[in-house]
């Protein structure tokens, strides 16, 4: 059984997400769109105050045909099964819908384990208000 | 009885709160001598109590992990004995304008671990006063023209140090506050 995963972390706003490392294709800096494709700013998407400084862009495996722009820093981080959390019962409804797939525990508070393909719901739903 | 104000601290057991405890054969909140219950209260907005049973912990408030597309009233995820707990803010789900929680300083700020449903949340405090030891025969219906959602979560009320507390039912409060699909 597998100990250990490794995810990458990235701070947006006072959020701070990961990602499956696995799923991930590409990281670079934010810079003009491609022709066509659609970018998802996690900035936009949680209402928080986007950083000033350069962004970091993500791609994802499979091509979901969009990129999400993050924080301006990411980083890789081996955790343990047991760093791997799962949303409480009383909002694990919100799973779906939010593209949370589970939390990631930090010295304070948690990470967002994103859904990279949950993601691409919010694109065509076209934002996270209810 | 009295209450202990709950001072600073990481996390607190709910036992130390009581200002006695329960004698050899006496286990449950509710004993079969006397016919009293022990409430925790506490403030969030208006004076509130819950089965001191269904407390597990008590912990100092923090800023909670934002959860995207969580409804109003769930204010995020904190980690309470261990383990991620939503944290519910009462006014809000209850949908109780203009109660004063803004004012609440935030030294007393505590969050109530409780038990219900089958499952644990957490409940912001603005101040936890302590354990009500309650005589079951002082707790009333709550008047009929009590606001029909508030009456949903609630059990009753009674009277302590000179404050009305309403009693809150854990357990249809968190089957109420349950994220659905």
């Amino acid at each position: 059984m597998k100990k250990s995963w490794s995810v990458l972390e990235s701070q947006v706003g006072q959020h701070f997400v990961a990602f499956d490392a696995s799923t991930v294709a590409g990281v670079r800096h934010e810079g003009p769109a491609a022709t066509g494709r659609l970018l998802l700013d996690l900035a936009r998407v949680f209402g928080c105050e986007a950083p000033t400084e350069r962004r970091t862009v993500l791609t994802f495996d499979g091509d979901p045909g969009f990129d999400v722009l993050v924080g301006t820093a990411v980083a890789f981080r081996e955790v343990a099964q047991a760093q791997l959390l799962k949303l409480p019962e009383l909002v694990a409804a919100l799973g779906p819908r939010s593209a949370v797939m589970g939390l990631v525990s930090r010295d304070r508070g948690y990470s967002l384990l994103m859904d990279s393909r949950g993601l691409g719901q919010w694109v065509t739903q076209g934002g996270p208000s209810e | 009885m009295g209450g202990n104000a709950v001072p600073p601290g990481k996390s607190i057991d709910v036992g130390v709160l009581m200002d006695s405890s329960p004698e050899d054969g006496e286990d449950g909140p509710e004993r079969s001598v006397g016919k009293t219950r022990d409430f925790l209260v506490f403030r969030s907005g208006a004076w509130y109590a819950v089965d001191a049973a269904a407390v597990e912990a008590i912990a100092d408030f923090s800023e909670p992990t934002f959860l995207p597309r969580a409804p109003a009233y769930v204010l995020g995820l904190m980690n309470l004995a261990g383990q991620p707990v939503a944290v519910i803010d009462l006014p809000t789900f209850l949908q109780i304008t203009g109660s004063g929680a803004e004012g609440a300083d935030d030294g007393f700020r505590r969050v109530l671990m409780v038990v219900g449903a089958g499952m644990k949340a957490g409940i912001r405090a603005d101040q936890v006063v302590g354990v009500a030891e309650t005589p079951l025969d002082q707790i009333r219906a709550l008047p009929a023209a009590q606001q029909r959602r508030l009456a949903r979560y609630t059990s009753g009320e009674f009277d302590w140090r000179d404050r009305l507390i309403t009693i809150l039912d854990v357990e249809t409060l968190l089957a109420g506050a349950r994220v659905t699909g």
